[in-house]
C-alpha cells in the first residue's frame, strides 16, 4: 500500500474508569471524505484525537499510506507534528498574535519551504477561500465566518494527505452553515484531500461526506454512504438518531413472510429488522414523519389516528395527532379541521425492531 | 519492518529532546533549592563551622540552643507574634474584602490601590516609620505631648508590636480573602436573602461558610509571615530586649561572629521544621479549596449589599486603618529625612535641611547600594522572570511525575524566611569551591533573591499560562511545530503582555526585599535593603532616613507604572 490510506484498527481509550473508545476500526480512501456521526460523549472527538495523535489510546493501530502513526504492539506513537495531517478546530485556534498570512504560512515555513513559494501558495489558497488581500488582517479584526475559512486554509495549504476537521462549522450562524458546507465539500475535492469529519448534525454531515459512521457510546453503531444510514437503519438507535420519526409499540407477529405490529386497536405491516423470530414479541415500529401520509380514508396499511391540531411552520404545516393514548406527527400543505384521519404507509417505509 | 524502526527511531529522538530539556531544568532547580536547605540541616549536626575540617557530627549546638532561655523566649514570643497577627489581621481582612467586594462602599476605584500599598512597603521601611513618627521623641508623640501634656501610647513594647505587625498585614489577608468571596455566586445569597436572612445573618450563614478554605489558608499564610517576619521585630522588639527567633538568629552572628555557624544552623533549623509543614498543609488545604470554586456562578454581575447610613462610618474606619498603617510612617520618614534635630522645643522649620541626600548621594557604598538595588530589581528582575518562565513552561502541559516534581520544589522555599536564605546561599558559596565567586557579586545576591521568591513568581507566570487555550498549542503541533517549537512560536509570545505585568510585579518584590541580603552584604554587593539594616544598628538615623525615601521613590514608580499599564496587583 503506497496511496494515502487511513487504516484504523481496534482503537480502545478510556478516561479513568469512562471507557470512551471501545474497539473503533474503519478505513479512509484516498479523495474519500467520512463523517463521524454521533451524540455528544459517544467518542467522535476523541476518535478525531486519536488520530491526530492529541489523545494516546491504550490500545489499537493507525497506518497512514502503509506507514504506521501508532501501533500499541510495536509501541509507535508517532507525536502530532510528525503525522503530517491538518487539523481544523471547533474554535478555530488561530494565533492571535500572527496576522492571517502568518496564520496560514506557518506550516509552510516549518517544512522548510523557500519564502517567494511560502508567499505564493498562501496568496492562492487565500484567493480560493475568498480572503484575497486581507491576508495583514489579524484573527480578531475578521468576522466569525471568514475566521472558519482561514482555519481551513491553514490545515490545507501543505496538502496534507488527510484533513481532520471537529465540528468546523458550529460556531457559525444556521444560514451561513448551509452555504458553508456545500462550499467546504467542494474545497476539500478541489484541493483533492481526504477528510475526516466530526459533527454532531446529521444533515452536515450527509451533505458533506460521501460515508458516515454512525458512533454511539464509542463504538461503530453503523456506517455506510449517507443514503444507507439514512433509508436503511440496521438498528433502533440508527433510525432514532437520523430524521424525525413516529414511534409505536407493540406486538409484532410473523404472518406469510410479512411482519405486523399490533397494537390497542390498530395494526401496521412493515419490515422486520434485527433478529427475526417465530414468536409473539413486543417491538418497536419507526417510521418517518414525511412518509406519514395523512388520507380521510382508510387504506391497505393503514392506522386511525385524531388530528388534534395543525402547526403552521412556513413551509409546512405539522399535524399533531394521537393513538391510543401515543403522540404522533404528520405533514402536509394545508390546514386541517381535528377529526378522525387515517396515515396509509408502504410496508418497506415502517420499520419494525424488536425490543 | 524498516519503515516503523525508522519511524520509532525518529519518535524517540525528537520526544528524548524536550524530556531531557524538562529533567534538566528540574535537576537545576532541584539543586538551587534543595542544597541550601540541605546545607543548613547538615551544618546543624556539626559542631563547628562545615569548612573546618575537624568538624564532627554532634547534636552539641542543639543542646546548647535548646537549654538557652533567651532563644526559649524568642520562640514563645515569635509564635505570640504570629498569633497576635493572625488574630488581627484576618478580621480586618476579611471586613475590608466583605467591604470592597460585597458592598456599595463609596470610592472602592480609587481605595483598591491604596489598600495594597503595605504589600509593596518593606517592614523595615514602616518599621523606622514607626518610632519616628510615634515612638517616644517621634513627630506625632512630640507634638501630642506639646498639645496634650502627654501621649497615651507606647510604641516600644510588646503589643504595640503586635498590633503593629497586625495591621501592616491587613492586605495579605485582604487578597485572599477578597478574591475567594468574589467567586462565591451572589445568587446563593440572595436565596438566602429571599428566605428571610438579614445582611448579617447571610454573611455569617451562607457566606463566610462558603470561603472557610480561603480563611483557613489566608490564617495560615498570616502565621508563615508572623514566624519569618525579621524588619519589624528588629526595629521594635530588638530595643527593648525582645527577640524572635529571626532577630535571635541575627543577634548569634554579631555577638558570636563566624564560630556560631552551628549554633545559627540549629536556630535556622527549627524555623524550617516549623514552616515547612505549615507551607505543606497550606497546599493541601488549597487543593481541598480547589472544588470551592465550582460555586462560582456563570459571570453573574455582582450586585452590591447597601449598607445604607454604615457607607460613610464604614469608609471612615478603612481611612483610619490606611493612615495608621501607611500615611503616619510615610509622612514620619518624610519629615525625618529633611530635618536636623528635633525635640521637645526644637523649632521645626529652623532644621530643614537636604544634608542627609547630599550625604547619601556622597557616600561610595550608599550609592553602590541605590545602584546595585536598581540593577537586581531591574536586569535581575527580568532574569528572575526568564527563569520562572522556564521552570513554567517545562511544567506546562507535561504528564510525568516531574511535574509533580516541580510542584513540591516549588513550594520549599516559601518555608526559608529571607534571612535564612541568604544565610544558606553564604554558606553554599563558601561551601562548593566553583560558587565561591558568587559570594562577592550581585549575581549571588540574585541567585538568592530567585529561589525565595521562586514560589510567587511561578504563581504569576502560570497564572499567565493558564490563559492560553490549549487548541491553540495543538494546532501548532498538528502544523507540524515540536514542543520546542510551539513554545517558542505560539506559548511564549502568547504571554508576552503577561510576562511584563511579571516583570513589574517581581521589581516591585526585589526592590523592597531586605533579608535575604544582609548575610550576603559585602563591600561590593549592598542593596538598600540590607544598607537600612546596617545604618540602623550602626544609629545612622539620618542616612536611614534618607535612604527609606529613595526606597520608597523607587516603589511609587514601580506603582505608578504597573496602574498605568493596568497590571492586576493581586488575582
Amino acid at each position: 500500500m503506497t496511496e494515502d490510506h487511513l487504516v484504523v484498527t481496534d482503537i480502545h481509550k478510556s478516561l479513568g474508569a469512562l471507557a470512551v473508545l471501545k474497539g473503533i476500526s474503519f478505513t479512509l480512501k484516498p479523495g474519500e471524505i467520512v463523517s463521524l456521526l454521533g451524540h455528544s460523549g459517544s467518542g467522535k472527538t476523541t476518535l478525531l484525537r486519536a488520530v491526530a495523535g492529541l489523545e494516546t489510546p491504550e490500545l489499537g493501530s493507525i497506518t497512514m499510506g502503509g506507514e504506521s502513526l501508532l501501533d500499541s504492539n510495536t509501541g509507535i506513537n508517532l507525536p502530532p507534528e510528525r503525522r503530517g495531517l491538518g487539523l481544523v478546530f471547533q474554535s478555530y485556534a488561530l494565533w492571535p498574535h500572527r496576522t492571517v498570512f502568518d496564520n496560514i504560512a506557518y506550516g509552510l515555513a516549518l517544512r522548510k519551504t523557500p519564502q517567494h513559494q511560502i508567499k505564493a501558495r498562501v496568496e492562492e489558497v487565500l484567493a480560493k477561500i475568498g480572503l484575497a488581500g486581507l491576508g495583514t488582517r489579524y484573527p480578531h479584526q475578521i468576522s466569525g465566518g471568514q475566521q472558519q475559512r482561514v482555519a481551513l486554509a491553514r490545515a490545507i495549504v501543505y496538502r496534507p494527505p488527510v484533513l481532520l476537521l471537529d465540528e468546523p462549522l458550529s460556531n457559525l450562524d444556521a444560514k451561513l452553515r448551509e452555504e458553508a458546507r456545500i462550499w467546504l465539500r467542494e474545497l476539500i475535492q478541489q484541493f483533492n484531500l481526504s477528510a475526516l469529519y466530526v459533527t454532531h448534525d446529521q444533515v452536515e454531515a450527509m451533505a458533506v461526506s460521501d460515508r458516515i459512521l454512525f458512533l454511539r457510546n464509542g463504538t461503530i453503531q453503523q456506517q455506510g454512504t449517507p443514503e444507507d444510514i439514512y433509508l436503511q437503519p440496521t438498528s433502533a438507535v440508527s433510525a432514532e438518531f437520523m430524521g424525525v420519526n413516529n414511534i409505536l409499540s407493540g406486538e409484532v407477529i410473523i404472518k406469510d413472510g410479512t411482519a405486523v405490529l399490533t397494537g390497542a386497536g390498530w395494526r401496521l405491516a412493515g419490515q422486520l429488522r434485527g433478529a427475526s423470530t417465530d414468536q409473539t414479541i413486543t417491538a418497536k415500529g419507526f417510521f418517518r414523519v414525511e412518509r406519514s401520509r395523512l388520507c380521510s380514508k382508510e387504506g391497505s396499511n393503514s392506522i386511525e389516528v385524531d388530528v388534534l391540531r395543525s402547526v403552521f411552520l412556513g413551509e409546512r404545516y405539522e399535524y399533531v395527532l394521537r393513538l391510543a393514548g401515543v403522540s404522533l406527527r404528520a405533514w402536509g400543505v394545508k390546514r386541517l379541521d381535528p377529526g378522525r384521519y387515517w396515515i396509509d404507509m408502504r410496508p418497506e417505509d415502517v420499520w419494525i425492531f424488536p425490543d | 519492518m524498516t519503515s516503523a524502526g525508522y519511524i520509532r527511531n525518529a519518535l524517540s529522538l525528537t520526544n528524548r529532546r524536550s524530556v531531557m530539556l524538562r529533567l534538566m531544568v528540574l535537576a537545576v532547580l532541584a539543586f538551587a533549592v534543595v542544597s541550601p536547605v540541605g546545607l543548613i540541616i547538615l551544618q546543624s549536626f556539626l559542631d563547628r563551622p562545615f569548612y573546618q575540617d575537624a568538624s564532627e557530627l554532634s547534636v552539641a549546638s542543639y543542646t546548647y540552643v535548646l537549654t538557652d532561655p533567651s532563644f526559649l523566649d524568642a520562640l514563645v514570643s515569635s509564635f505570640l507574634l504570629a498569633t497576635g497577627m493572625v488574630v488581627i489581621a484576618i478580621p480586618m481582612g476579611l471586613a475590608l474584602a466583605f467591604l470592597m467586594t460585597r458592598t456599595n462602599l463609596p470610592g472602592r476605584r480609587w481605595l483598591q490601590p491604596l489598600i495594597l500599598l503595605p504589600l509593596f512597603i518593606s517592614p523595615l521601611v514602616l518599621g523606622f516609620g514607626y518610632i519616628v513618627s510615634i515612638g517616644p521623641v517621634g513627630f506625632i508623640t512630640l507634638w501630642t505631648k506639646s498639645l496634650f501634656g502627654g501621649a497615651p501610647w507606647n510604641l516600644y513594647s510588646f503589643p504595640t508590636l503586635v498590633i503593629v505587625a497586625g495591621l501592616t498585614h491587613v492586605p495579605h489577608a485582604y487578597i485572599y480573602l477578597a478574591s475567594a468571596l468574589s467567586r462565591v455566586n451572589p445568587d446563593v445569597e440572595e436565596a438566602a436573602r429571599v428566605s428571610g436572612g438579614g445582611v448579617l445573618h447571610t454573611a455569617l450563614t451562607v457566606s463566610l461558610p462558603l470561603i472557610r478554605p480561603a480563611l483557613v489558608f489566608a490564617s495560615m499564610l498570616i502565621f508563615l509571615l508572623g514566624l519569618e517576619q525579621f524588619g519589624l521585630p528588629l526595629m521594635l522588639g530588638d530595643p527593648i530586649g525582645i527577640s524572635t527567633l529571626t532577630t535571635y538568629l541575627y543577634k548569634l552572628t554579631n555577638l558570636l561572629g563566624t564560630p556560631s555557624y552551628n549554633l545559627m544552623a540549629v536556630v535556622a533549623t527549627v524555623i524550617i521544621a516549623t514552616t515547612l509543614p505549615l507551607v505543606f498543609l497550606q497546599r493541601w488545604l488549597l487543593r481541598d479549596a480547589e472544588r470551592f470554586v465550582t460555586l462560582r456562578g456563570k459571570g453573574t454581575a455582582q450586585r452590591p449589599i447597601s449598607l445604607g447610613r454604615y457607607r460613610w462610618p464604614a469608609l471612615a474606619v478603612i481611612l483610619l486603618w490606611l493612615s495608621t498603617t501607611v500615611l503616619v510612617p510615610l509622612l514620619g520618614i518624610m519629615l525625618r529625612s529633611i530635618v536636623t534635630a528635633w525635640g521637645e522645643g526644637a523649632a521645626f522649620f529652623a532644621n530643614v535641611t537636604v544634608d542627609h541626600f547630599r550625604q547619601v548621594l556622597t557616600a561610595p557604598n550608599l550609592i553602590r547600594g541605590i545602584r546595585n538595588t536598581l540593577l537586581v530589581a531591574i536586569v535581575g528582575g527580568a532574569c528572575s522572570v526568564a527563569v520562572y518562565t522556564c521552570v513554567a513552561m517545562a511544567r506546562h502541559r507535561w504528564r510525568h511525575a516531574g511535574a509533580q516534581a516541580i510542584d513540591y520544589l516549588v513550594m520549599l522555599p516559601r518555608a526559608l524566611p529571607g534571612l535564612i536564605a541568604g544565610l544558606a546561599f553564604l554558606w553554599l558559596f563558601l561551601f562548593i569551591q566553583p560558587l565561591s565567586p558568587l559570594r562577592g557579586s550581585m549575581i549571588g545576591i540574585w541567585l538568592a533573591y530567585t529561589v525565595v521568591w521562586l514560589a510567587y513568581g511561578m504563581r504569576i507566570i502560570s497564572s499567565a499560562l493558564g490563559q492560553v487555550a490549549p487548541e491553540l498549542e495543538e494546532a501548532g503541533r498538528v502544523t507540524g511545530a515540536s514542543v520546542w517549537r510551539v513554545g517558542r512560536d505560539v506559548t511564549l509570545p502568547l504571554i508576552r503582555s503577561g510576562l511584563i505585568a511579571s516583570w513589574l510585579l517581581i521589581f516591585l518584590t526585589f526592590v523592597r526585599e531586605y533579608s535575604t541580603a544582609v548575610y550576603l552584604m559585602t563591600p561590593n554587593t549592598e542593596v538598600i535593603g540590607s544598607l537600612l539594616v546596617s545604618l540602623w544598628n550602626n544609629g545612622q538615623l539620618d542616612l536611614v532616613a534618607a535612604l527609606c525615601i529613595v526606597n520608597l521613590i523607587m516603589v511609587f514608580s514601580g506603582l505608578m507604572i504597573a496602574l498605568r499599564l493596568g497590571v492586576r496587583l493581586h488575582d
